[in-house]
């Protein structure tokens, strides 16, 4: 499940945004490819230290539920070594390729694709020196099972894994502390010397891109203390915890002399020392990197540039960078209101969205586009959707939609948005497009921290007529956002409506998602191009709004920096080296 | 109130000179009051743009009817760049544009600004007036009863002077907006007014009824009072027609110095997120807004903050002259 987050969109989750065509090819190929920015290609200067700035507090260090796609990267990067990953890139927004991490190569899997091998390599260590065992990872891997304790982490090795399920869609096996239905993950999971199985309870193809998250990642069991391992991170990786990581303010990192780079394929690890500060306003963070003073030089930002930074950023000339976020923002017509359960009124909605206003609340035209396709340009299944009446939306014909849908006008509608200075905005332009089309807009804005709750209660079903929403894919497939958006079946229940904010629920289109789950390929990104444009265009069942970019910058001794946007959109530092 | 007093004296003195001067002729309080003002300048200038200030207020939804104000149009194409800032000098002044365009939007803030003054004066004036007819009533009852009953009023008085405003504002605002909204089933920027000018006003009357109490007290010594009761008089006669009359001068000198409190009031619970909500423009929110444009365009915070300065500023010198001039004391001489 992957939303944007609460601080002014930040990715909650694992973001695999972009184009990735060359998932398993050769795990050297990044290396070979020409690096056009500073350190990557040239080769750094090793010591010194960097500072990571962020305005977001980290929720989770524990491997098993970190979720937050830029908290996998830095996590992976720094002392959490998976299975696989996604390597480091020469220049922003390069597709990465697949590589292998602890493991010898990307995996290997059986025929029917339902049995996954990996070997992990000799010479991975704890920072205790002792020897980072295939044991580590299936014990690692099972604590995901203990959904009570290891809370927040997202549950795909409960969906990958062949272990019988309960009724309620639990899973029979309760993880390494209760240990009820061990045998059965001791059957799922087996390891023969250094060498892990893991046994899948349907055909996968896709398994080891899901083992680049932390979630996969290898935990001793001496050193697992439950909820309180949360922030005590026991490293793998080229950096040390120094002293205790303090919540909201971050820690220092220190070498690892345990992490041989012998056994390291990509880490640069160039810094000695990484110093965390997550204290910080976004604002104040990009003031400083922006002014470029003391240890600020020697600086990364984490979280991209608030809308309200980003005029000042082109100052800082050649330490900033625009890249494509993975995220989709769209309005959802609620089919339980009294409105938009008629089709007419949903058309004419669509037909008076006026997407300029987001477009220019949002930043401008640099960084935001207009869409009106679900599915994210990065994804091959981007079925480019044009928009229904231009960027601008056509109120006249709106209008004539909504006088042929039998109400009467001016319709009052509640509409529910994530409430910030920037869709303050952007509603208000919104707004004025779908008022002149005969609605009469009531516009509410909801907490950040209460947003989505508020969306999945069944109370909103009646309450609000329209909703904003905002959806990044977890991997580079459009099936992990169709489905987890439109597919009724898996989404509605008693409790709510899942993802499926709008009660949207046709069961041709379910029909359709079933389809295209059993396609693969290019035969399968059509499929879902298809729908996408189907629910958009007859149904007009959501209405996409922009796909938004990101701003990153850093301090003027950072070399190296760049954003990998096929791992997760943020600064990748396995690169990253200090300028003396 | 001491130092008030102190001013009061010097203008009294100074009166005492003028009337000697002039012909014994008796004036009426209004005319001494005037003329104690004509010789106040700071106070004139203040009255003048306080005036204007309410004039342009009262005058906002005409103009922005006809067109001549807009506050919500966006224009696009006066924003630009990375972040949408507004192009030009100062944010964007021109001759359209008298205060700049918002970033982001391109929305006119001169009409934002003082859209947000409408709806912060009717805020404001409600507010206060709910506060003096409360104030008032329980300042006479209280006054005039005496014994238990002023003794339970004094208390509710205290009681509500302890507690913590704005904290209420800010606890209860979700709360009750939601609870009006669903009842009146309209805007969220109606029952958030309404909230406002409700809980404004009641946390606003004890100050009133302190001052009223006070003079009833000394009031209803007096021999008139006694006439009015030995003739007969009811006690709404006595209220009304017999102790009233005499209350108007502290009426109005803590409602225009109470006023001032509650556009910044107003303006506080915008910023901070409880009060007028957007799209209407507040000068709240548009302040919390223009905050993080801090360094990227300053002229964005510039010109709403001013001008909520010399808004609350110009009350403020008011509320202080006719305070001067009316000084209460200035009655019994």
């Amino acid at each position: 499940m992957k939303r944007t987050q609460i601080v002014a969109g930040v990715a909650t989750t694992l973001a695999l945004g972009l184009a990735l065509t060359a998932c398993g090819s050769s795990p050297t190929a990044t290396s070979t490819a020409g690096g056009a920015t500073s350190g990557a290609a040239a080769g750094g200067a090793a010591g010194g230290t960097l500072h990571i700035l962020s305005g977001t507090a980290t929720e989770h260090w524990d491997p098993q539920r970190v979720y937050v796609g830029v908290n996998i990267e830095y996590g992976n990067r720094m002392f959490t070594r998976t299975l696989t990953t996604f390597g480091p890139v020469a220049k922003d927004g390069e597709p990465a390729t697949l590589i292998a991490d602890a493991a010898t190569d990307t995996g290997t899997v059986s025929a029917d694709g339902k049995e996954w091998k990996f070997t992990i390599k000799d010479g991975v260590k704890w920072e205790d020196g002792q020897a980072v065992k295939c044991e580590d990872f299936k014990y690692g891997i099972s604590r995901t099972f203990a959904v009570d304790v290891i809370t927040g982490g997202p549950n795909y090795a409960i969906q990958y894994l062949d272990i019988p399920k309960n009724d309620d869609g639990s899973s029979k096996y309760a993880g390494p502390y209760k240990k009820t239905g061990q045998d059965l993950y001791d059957k799922a999971v087996t390891c023969d010397g250094n060498t892990i199985t893991f046994k899948m309870a349907k055909p996968s193809g896709d398994f080891n891109m899901a083992a680049t998250m932390t979630a996969f990642g290898a935990f001793r069991e001496d050193k697992d203390q439950g909820e309180k391992s949360n922030y005590a991170i026991f490293s793998n990786g080229p950096y040390k915890l120094e002293g205790s990581w303090t919540a909201n303010k971050g820690a220092t990192f220190v070498r690892n002399e345990n992490w041989d780079p012998a056994t390291d394929g990509f880490r640069k690890a160039y810094p000695d020392k990484i110093v965390w500060d997550e204290s910080l306003t976004q604002e104040t963070m990009y003031e400083r990197i922006i002014a470029d003073q003391g240890d600020d030089k020697n600086a990364i930002a984490m979280d991209q540039a608030p809308v309200t930074a980003m005029a000042n950023v082109t100052s800082a000339e050649g330490r900033y960078t625009v890249v494509a976020s993975p995220y989709t923002r769209y309005m959802v017509p609620n089919y339980k209101s009294k409105v938009f359960s008629n089709d007419k009124a949903r058309e004419a909605l669509a037909l008076a969205t006026d997407r300029s206003a987001y477009v220019t609340a949002a930043g401008g035209d640099q960084v935001v586009k207009a869409t009106n396709s679900l599915i994210n340009p990065a994804l091959p299944a981007f079925p480019n959707t044009p928009l229904l009446a231009g960027e601008k939306g056509d109120a006249a014909k709106a209008k004539e939609a909504l006088q042929a849908s039998g109400l009467t006008l001016p319709v009052k509608i509640n509409v529910a948005y994530r409430k910030n200075d920037t869709l303050d905005k952007a509603f208000a332009g919104l707004k004025a497009g779908w008022d002149a089309a005969g609605f009469q807009t009531n516009l509410i804005g909801i907490p950040a921290e209460q947003y989505y709750g508020t969306l999945q209660s069944p109370e909103s079903a009646t309450k609000y007529d329209a909703y904003w929403a905002g959806w990044g894919a977890d991997f580079p497939s459009a099936s992990t956002v169709i489905p987890q958006l439109l597919d009724s079946r898996s989404q509605i229940s008693a409790g709510g409506p899942g993802q499926d904010y709008g009660y949207f629920d046709n069961d041709e289109f379910n029909a359709g998602i079933d389809k295209a789950m059993a396609l693969t390929g290019a035969e399968g990104d059509k499929a879902w191009g298809a729908l996408d444009t189907e629910v958009v265009t007859k149904h007009f069942g959501v209405i996409p709004l922009i796909n938004d970019q990101f701003v990153f910058a850093h301090g003027s001794n950072v070399e190296g920096a760049v954003v990998n946007t096929t791992f997760t959109g943020y600064y990748d530092i396995a690169n990253v080296s200090v300028k003396k | 109130m001491s130092q008030a007093s102190a001013v009061g004296g010097r203008d009294g003195a100074v009166d005492q000179v003028a009337g000697a001067v002039a012909e014994i002729a008796g004036r009426t309080p209004w005319q001494i009051t005037r003329a104690r003002l004509a010789k106040d300048k700071v106070t004139m200038v203040a009255m003048g743009a306080a005036l204007f200030f309410i004039v342009l207020a009262l005058l906002a939804p005409v103009l922005t009817h006809f067109g001549l104000l807009d506050p919500y149009s966006n224009h696009t194409d006066l924003v630009g760049g990375l972040g949408s800032l507004p192009k030009g000098p100062l944010g964007g002044v021109s001759p359209e544009h008298w205060m700049g365009v918002e970033p982001g939007t391109g929305r006119d803030i001169f009409s934002r600004v003082v859209s947000g003054l409408t709806v912060s004066l009717i805020v404001a004036t409600l507010a206060v007036t709910v506060s003096v007819i409360l104030g008032t009533v329980i300042g006479i009852v209280s006054g005039t009863a005496g014994g238990r009953v002023d003794w339970l009023f004094s208390r509710i008085t205290d009681f509500v002077l302890s507690f913590p405003q704005t904290l209420m504002l800010i606890a209860l605002s979700t709360i009750v907006i939601d609870m009006l909204q669903s009842a009146l089933n309209m805007e969220r920027t109606v029952p958030s007014m309404i909230f406002m000018i409700l809980v404004m006003g009641f946390f606003g009357w004890p100050i009133f009824a302190r001052v009223i109490r006070g003079q009833v007290l000394s009031l209803k010594q007096r021999e008139f009072i006694e006439a009015a009761h030995s003739l007969g008089a009811g006690r709404a006669r006595i209220y009304f027609k017999e102790l009233l009359p005499h209350l108007w001068a502290p009426i109005l000198v803590y409602t225009t110095l109470v006023m001032p409190q509650n556009i910044a009031t107003e303006a506080a619970l915008g910023f901070l997120g409880v009060g007028i909500q957007a799209p209407t423009p507040s000068f709240g929110s548009i302040l919390n807004d223009s905050v993080h444009y801090a360094t990227s365009d300053p002229a964005y915070f510039i010109f709403p903050g001013v001008t909520l300065f010399l808004v609350v500023l110009s009350f403020n010198l008011l509320g202080d002259g006719l305070r001067d001039a009316l000084d209460p004391k200035a009655d019994r001489q």
